[in-house]
């Protein structure tokens, strides 16, 4: 049975518009990333795959482009994953 | 928007006939010491247009941030989307050439790019201190 965070990855894939910024944190954290308050921007930071990061605005509303890039990240972690069990 | 190409270069620059020349393209920054100072540089963003924006103009934002999400330069300008031509999708493309940027400290620094406030990519720049070389003994 999928996730909670499978359940929304699958959701944001079909649909990046009218997310808020809980829903990408929901992500995020479902699938192991964590999130540091930075001075202007938060950090997202996978602890073991540390080339898995990026930063995230502190608005409520979020641009489309931050999902897209979030499902890609998560997709990259999925391969990552993937390749260090085999 | 769609971001084709984003990255630092030493040198980049847009000729009359609208071609793109990089130099020098680049992900590592050393220094022996800190603050670090870049002296030149050039970002070079390549977006595509997608049907409707085509003629529009749109807003454009480089943001500089360090490994704690400070952010430490903040560049916006804007630009004309060109219009699509014989089928053909167009392409806009951004030089920016930044002088003494300052790296307060050793660390990963992003550049994220937006259109419109909507994120479009980030490029990661590693800023790594070296050591000083030891004076030769003779």
């Amino acid at each position: 049975m999928p996730s909670k965070a499978e359940k929304l990855l699958e959701q944001m894939r079909n649909s990046k518009s009218n997310w808020k910024r809980g829903d990408l944190d929901k992500l995020y954290e479902g699938f192991g990333f964590i999130i540091s308050h930075g001075g202007s921007h938060d950090i997202v930071k996978h602890p073991n795959f540390p080339q898995l990061r990026t930063t995230l605005p502190r608005h409520r509303e979020l641009a489309k482009g931050y999902v897209e890039f979030a499902v890609k990240l998560i997709d990259q972690l999925l391969e990552l994953q993937k390749g260090s069990e085999g | 928007m769609k971001q084709l190409l984003f990255l630092a270069a030493d040198y980049a620059n847009i000729t009359g006939d609208g071609k793109l020349n990089v130099m020098g393209i680049f992900n590592d920054i050393n220094s022996f010491e800190f603050p670090a100072r870049q002296p030149s540089m050039h970002l070079v963003a390549k977006l595509g247009a997608e049907l409707g924006e085509y003629g529009q103009t749109r807003k454009f934002a480089v943001k500089l941030l360090d490994e704690d999400g400070n952010q430490i330069m903040d560049i916006s300008g804007q630009f004309q989307v060109p219009k699509g031509e014989k089928g053909r999708k167009p392409e806009v493309n951004i030089v920016l050439a930044l002088k003494d940027v300052v790296f307060p400290k050793p660390g990963i620094y992003q550049f994220v790019i937006l259109v419109d406030q909507d994120y479009k990519g980030e490029l990661s720049l590693y800023v790594n201190q070296i050591d000083t070389p030891k004076p030769v003994e003779e």
